[in-house]
C-alpha cells in the first residue's frame, strides 16, 4: 500500500515532467517569419501605391465617376488628363474650399478601394489627411513621403505661350525742344530746331527770359510779337507764351530756323527753351551715340554769350567751329581756360584742345562756355546796384562833443567837453556832439553811394528799438535822406545793435542786388529784445548783434560793415559783427579818422558792381555776329546703350519747382521731387535754371542711387572767378542717379562760391526717357491665338499711358511647351499604411 | 534485500523510461527546431530574393529598350508601366530559365501572376506550383494598360 503510493507518486511526478515539457515546446513554437520581413512588405506596399498615385495619369482614371464627372462639367480638360493623379488630388485639395477638398477624398478613394483588402491606406498633405482607408488603429506603420508641386485643374500642360514686340506705333506725342543759355546777346538771335518726321503739330510754347519785346520768325515768317512782362530778376521768373496754330504751318520736317528779332533795341535772352509739340509715328529718337555736335546760337549785334555744354560720356575729342565777324577780339572759354582770342572764323582742333583741356576733367560734367568781347566785359559804366542801409546810433550819449578833431567848416561848433559846460566859440578846442558830427558823415556817405544811380540807401536809427518811424526805406531819392538825417535827435535810452541790423536786414531783400549794412555805434550793446533778438542765456546783448549780422550775410548775403564811432566805441564786438557778417571793420576817436572811414567805406560799397554788369551791358561801338553754323563738336564714350528693339523714346517736362515746393526764390536752392516710373529707362535728365543776372551754380540731387543730397554741378569746380565763366541754362543730371521712385532736385545761383542767391520757382526738369515694348513670355493657353492675344494686350496694356498703338503695330512670337507645372505646394504629401490586424 | 530490490528495479526503469522519453522528446525538438530554423532562413531569403526579383517590373532595364541578345539587366517596365512588349518578350524570347538567372532566382522555382483590380489574370509566367518544399508569395502593385494591376510573384522550392 505504502510502495504504492510512491510508484504512484513517482509517475506522477515524471508524467508532469513530461507534460511540462511538452507544453514548453508548444509555447514555443518557432516563428517562422522574422518581424522584419513583415515591415519590409508594408514598405514595399507604400510605395508601390505612392507611385501609383505619382505615374497614374487622369487619363487612365477617367472612368472613375469623380473624374468622370469632373469631365463631363468642364472642370478638367484634355490638357489636365495628363497630369497625375497624385497632382490632381493635391491641387483640388489646395484650392482650399469645401467642395475641392471633398473632390480630393472621392478621388482618392476611388482609386484605391479594393487595392488592397491587408492594409489600411492613409494620404495626408502636411498635416492633414485627404483619405483614409479605415480607422483601424495602427502598429506597425509604413510611411512614403514626396514632396510635391503640382498642376492646377483648368490650366493647361503644354499650350502655347507667345511673346510680344512692337513694331511700330499708330502715333505719340512728342516734342522737340531748343533751349537759350544761361545768357545769350546781344541783339537778334536765332536757333535751329530739329524736328522729326511728324503728323501734326499740337502746340508750341516758348518759356524765355527776355531783356525786351520781341518778333519772332519761324523760318523766316514773322509769327507774333511778344512783350516782356515776367521776365524778372528777383523773382528769377520767365515769360512764357503759346504760338498761335495759326503758325504751325511754318514749320518743316528736319531743321527750323527760330529767330528772336527784339523790337526796341539789342537785348538778350537769359535762360529760356522752345518747344514743339506734335504728333508722330516715329517710335525712337535719331541719336547718334557717342557724338554730339552742339549748334552755337546765331548772335547778330554784339557776340556775349554765358551757356554751357554737357559731356554726356568719356571725352575722346573734341572740336570746335567759331565763325563769325567782328571789329572787336572775340575770346571763348571753356571751362576756365580761353581755347581762343582774335578776330577771324577759326576751326580749333582737337589736338589744340586737347594740349589745353583736361578731357578727363570735363568729361561727364556740365561745362561752362563763355563767348564774348573783352572790351565789353571791361566796361564799367553800367551796373550799380547796391543796396544799403545806414545805421546811426540816437541815444542821449550822442550828445557828447568828445570827438578831437577839428570840426568840419559847414558845420558850427556848439559845444566843448564836457557837454555840460559852453564854450565860446573862439576857443580852438571847440567841438561838435557825436550826433552833429555823425548827421555830417551819413550825408557824406548818402551823397557818394548815390553819386551811382541806380544805387539805393535806406536809414536806420536806433535806440532800445526800432520803430516804424526811425526807418527811411531804400531809395535813391537823395533829398528824403538828407531830411531825415538832418532831423536826427538824441534821446535817452539804450543801444540796440541787434534792432539796428535785424530792420535793416529784414528790407534788404531784393535778391539781384548787393545788399549792405553799416553799422556805426559810439559804444557797447546795451539792449536785445528777446522776442526780436535771440540774447542767449546770459544776457549777451553783444552776442546777439553778432548773431544777427552772422544770419545777414550767411542767409541773407547781406554784408555788414562796422565803424567805432569815438573813443567809447566797444570795437571787440563791431571787430566781431564784421568778421561775421562778411564785411569790414573800423573805428576812429575823431572826426577826420571816421571822415575817411565813410568815404572809404561809401566808396567801396557803392562803387561799379562789376559782378552784375555783365549780363547788362551797354555796348558802344561793338558789333559781332556768331553764325549758326559754329558748333562744338564732342567725341565721347557714352553714359547709357544705344536703343534696343522695340524701345520708344519720349521727351517729357516735369513740372515747375513752384508746383512742388512754391513760388519763392529759395536760398541756397530750390528744390522739388519728381517720381519716375519703374516702366521707363531715363537715357537724358537735365534741369533748367534761370538764374537772372547770377550764375546757375549747383545742382544737387537725393534720389535711391545716392542715398543722400549728392551734388552733381558745383561752378566753383571750374574757378573761384565767376566772371570768366559761363553760365547753364540747362543742368545735365548723369542719368544713373535718376532711379525709378523719387528723385529730389535742388538747384540754385550766385554771384561767387560763397554766396547763393537761391533758385528759380520756374526750374523744371526736362527728361528724355525710353518704354520697352517688348513683353516676355506669359501664361499657356490651349491655343496659339489665345496666347498670341494675351501677349499683345500685354504689350499695348504696357505702354498706353505713352503711346497709341494698335494690334497692327505689335508683332508676336509664339512657341509650344509642354510640361508647365502650376504651383501649388510645395508640400509633403505621404502615404501611410498599416496592417488591419 | 530482494524486497528493495524489486522496487528499486521498477523504481529505476520507470524513471529511466521518463529519462529517455525526455531526452528523446528534446532530441527530437533539436532536430526539429534546426530544421525549422534552416526553412526560416531559406524562406527570409526567398523573400529577399523574391522582392528583388519582382523589382525587375519596376525598371526599365539596361538597354532601356532591350531585346533577347543585347539585354543587360533585365526590366519589364516603360513610363512607370508594365510593358506588354517586354513582358512578352521574356516569357517567349527569354525563357523561364534564363529569366531565373537574370532576376537572381536560380534554385527557386517562380511564377509571376499579373491581376487586374477583379481578380482576373491579364499575365502569367513562370512554372505552375507544384508540390513546394518553401514557397513564397509576395504581393506589388503596378500600372499596366493604364490601370492599376497586382503583381503576385510566387517563388518556391
Amino acid at each position: 500500500m505504502k510502495k504504492g503510493f510512491v510508484f504512484t507518486m513517482d509517475v506522477l511526478l515524471g508524467l508532469s515532467l513530461l507534460i511540462l515539457v511538452l507544453m514548453s515546446i508548444a509555447f514555443f513554437e518557432f516563428e517562422s517569419i522574422l518581424p522584419e520581413k513583415e515591415y519590409e512588405k508594408l514598405n514595399y506596399l507604400t510605395n508601390d501605391i505612392l507611385n501609383l498615385l505619382s505615374y497614374l495619369e487622369v487619363r487612365d482614371v477617367q472612368n472613375k465617376p469623380t473624374v468622370n464627372k469632373l469631365i463631363n462639367d468642364g472642370v478638367l480638360t484634355e490638357m489636365d488628363l495628363d497630369k497625375s493623379v497624385l497632382d490632381l488630388i493635391g491641387s483640388f485639395w489646395y484650392n482650399g474650399t469645401a467642395d475641392s477638398k471633398e473632390i480630393a477624398q472621392n478621388i482618392s478613394r476611388e482609386i484605391l478601394e479594393g487595392v488592397t483588402d491587408d492594409a489600411c491606406i492613409n494620404i495626408t498633405v502636411d498635416i492633414e489627411t485627404i483619405y483614409s482607408s479605415c480607422d483601424t488603429p495602427a502598429e506597425d506603420v509604413s510611411v512614403a513621403g514626396r514632396i510635391e508641386t503640382g498642376y492646377i485643374p483648368g490650366k493647361p500642360a503644354y499650350g502655347y505661350i507667345a511673346r510680344a514686340f512692337l513694331t511700330s506705333i499708330t502715333s505719340k506725342v512728342d516734342s522737340s525742344f531748343i533751349y537759350y543759355g544761361g545768357y545769350i546777346g546781344e541783339g537778334n538771335i536765332s536757333q535751329l530746331l530739329y524736328l522729326p518726321p511728324y503728323d501734326f503739330i499740337l502746340e508750341v510754347y516758348m518759356e524765355l527770359y527776355v531783356g525786351d519785346d520781341f518778333d519772332l520768325y519761324i523760318n523766316g515768317y514773322h509769327s507774333g510779337n511778344y512783350k516782356r512782362t515776367l521776365s524778372n530778376p528777383i523773382n528769377m521768373t520767365a515769360d512764357k507764351w503759346y504760338i498761335s496754330p495759326s503758325n504751325y504751318t511754318f514749320f518743316n520736317e528736319g531743321n527750323n530756323t527760330i529767330l528772336i528779332n527784339f523790337t526796341n533795341k539789342r537785348s538778350y535772352i537769359s535762360g529760356g527753351y522752345f518747344r514743339v509739340m506734335y504728333n508722330t509715328t516715329q517710335m525712337a529718337h535719331e541719336e547718334t551715340l557717342g557724338i554730339d555736335k552742339i549748334s552755337l546760337p546765331g548772335i547778330y549785334g554784339v557776340i556775349n554769350m554765358y551757356d554751357a555744354f554737357y559731356v554726356p560720356g568719356n571725352l575722346s575729342s573734341m572740336e570746335v567751329f567759331l565763325d563769325f565777324t567782328a571789329n572787336n577780339p572775340l575770346f571763348m572759354n571753356i571751362g576756365n581756360k580761353t581755347v581762343y582770342q582774335g578776330n577771324t572764323s577759326t576751326l580749333i582742333s582737337t589736338s589744340t584742345l586737347s594740349a589745353l583741356l583736361d578731357y578727363d576733367f570735363l568729361s561727364h560734367r556740365n561745362v561752362p562756355l563763355r563767348i564774348g568781347h573783352y572790351a565789353l566785359n571791361n566796361t564799367t559804366d553800367t551796373g550799380y546796384v547796391t543796396d544799403v542801409f545806414l545805421t546811426t546810433s540816437l541815444v542821449d550819449v550822442m550828445n557828447l562833443c568828445d570827438l578831437n578833431s577839428t570840426p568840419p567848416s559847414n558845420i558850427t561848433p556848439d559845444c566843448c567837453p564836457p557837454v555840460s559846460s559852453i564854450c565860446p566859440v573862439s576857443l580852438p578846442d571847440v567841438q561838435n556832439a557825436r550826433l552833429d558830427l555823425a548827421k555830417e558823415l551819413d550825408k557824406i556817405f548818402v551823397n557818394i553811394i548815390l553819386n551811382n544811380t541806380d544805387n539805393r540807401v535806406g536809414l536806420v536809427s536806433y535806440k532800445a528799438q526800432v520803430n516804424d518811424e526811425d526807418i527811411v526805406p531804400l531809395t535813391n531819392d537823395n533829398t528824403t535822406l538828407i531830411t531825415e538825417i538832418n532831423s536826427y535827435e538824441a534821446k535817452p535810452g539804450q543801444r540796440c545793435l541787434c534792432c539796428a541790423i535785424r530792420e535793416a536786414k529784414l528790407l534788404l531783400s531784393d535778391p539781384s542786388r548787393k545788399k549792405y549794412i553799416l553799422l556805426m555805434s559810439d559804444g557797447s550793446a546795451e539792449k536785445a529784445p528777446p522776442g526780436l533778438c535771440p540774447i542767449g542765456p546770459n544776457d549777451d546783448f553783444s552776442q546777439a548783434a553778432i548773431n544777427e549780422a552772422c544770419d545777414a550775410y550767411a542767409n541773407h548775403g547781406i554784408q555788414v560793415y562796422t565803424v567805432g564811432f569815438g573813443q567809447d566805441a566797444d570795437n571787440a564786438v563791431l571787430q566781431a559783427i564784421a568778421a561775421c557778417g562778411g564785411g569790414k571793420w573800423m573805428s576812429s576817436t575823431n572826426y577826420t579818422g571816421l571822415e575817411q572811414i565813410y568815404k572809404k567805406f561809401a566808396e567801396e560799397i557803392g562803387g561799379p558792381s562789376i559782378i552784375y554788369q555783365f549780363q547788362t551791358i551797354v555796348s558802344t561801338n561793338v558789333n559781332s555776329t556768331l553764325h549758326p553754323e559754329s558748333y562744338i563738336l564732342l567725341n565721347y564714350t557714352p553714359d547709357f546703350d544705344p536703343y534696343e528693339y522695340g524701345e520708344i523714346s519720349l521727351n517729357k517736362e516735369g513740372k515747375r519747382l513752384r508746383d512742388l515746393s512754391g513760388d519763392s526764390v529759395d536760398i541756397p536752392c530750390k528744390n522739388g521731387s519728381y517720381y519716375i516710373s519703374s516702366e521707363v529707362k531715363v537715357v537724358n535728365a537735365r534741369m533748367t535754371s534761370y538764374s537772372g543776372e547770377f550764375w546757375t551754380d549747383r545742382l544737387e540731387i537725393n534720389s535711391s542711387a545716392t542715398g543722400d543730397w549728392k551734388n552733381v554741378f558745383w561752378l566753383g569746380d571750374f574757378g573761384l572767378n565767376y566772371l570768366i565763366l559761363g553760365d547753364p541754362y540747362i543742368v545735365y543730371i548723369p542719368v544713373e542717379l535718376i532711379t525709378a521712385g523719387k528723385n529730389s532736385v535742388c538747384i540754385g545761383s550766385g554771384f561767387n562760391i560763397t554766396n547763393a542767391t537761391g533758385g528759380s520757382p520756374d526750374s523744371r526738369l526736362i527728361y528724355t526717357m525710353r518704354v520697352r515694348g517688348v513683353v516676355g513670355y506669359g501664361d499657356a493657353f490651349n491655343t496659339s491665338e489665345e496666347a498670341n492675344n494675351d501677349a499683345r494686350n500685354r504689350v499695348i496694356e504696357k505702354i498706353k499711358e505713352y503711346v497709341n498703338v494698335t494690334t497692327d503695330d505689335v508683332d508676336i512670337e509664339t512657341k509650344t511647351v509642354a510640361g508647365i507645372q502650376w504651383l501649388w505646394g510645395p508640400s509633403l504629401l505621404k502615404i501611410v499604411i498599416w496592417n488591419k490586424d | 534485500m530482494s524486497a528493495k530490490g524489486q522496487v528499486f528495479s521498477f523504481d529505476f526503469l520507470l524513471a529511466s523510461s521518463i529519462f529517455l522519453l525526455t531526452v528523446g522528446i528534446l532530441i527530437t525538438y533539436w532536430v526539429y527546431t534546426n530544421i525549422q530554423i534552416e526553412e526560416t532562413r531559406e524562406i527570409n531569403e526567398m523573400i529577399y530574393k523574391s522582392y528583388k526579383a519582382s523589382d525587375v517590373w519596376f525598371r526599365e532595364g539596361m538597354p532601356i529598350y532591350w531585346n533577347s541578345d543585347n539585354v543587360i539587366e533585365l526590366g519589364l517596365e516603360n513610363n512607370h508601366r508594365f510593358n506588354e512588349t517586354k513582358m512578352n518578350m521574356t516569357k517567349i524570347e527569354i525563357g523561364y530559365d534564363r529569366t531565373k538567372t537574370m532576376i537572381g532566382l536560380d534554385g527557386y522555382e517562380y511564377n509571376f501572376t499579373v491581376y487586374n483590380m477583379t481578380n482576373d489574370t491579364v499575365f502569367s509566367f513562370g512554372f505552375p506550383l507544384s508540390n513546394p518544399q518553401n514557397l513564397v508569395k509576395i504581393k506589388r502593385f503596378g500600372i499596366y494598360e493604364g490601370s492599376i494591376v497586382s503583381l503576385e510573384i510566387m517563388v518556391w522550392v
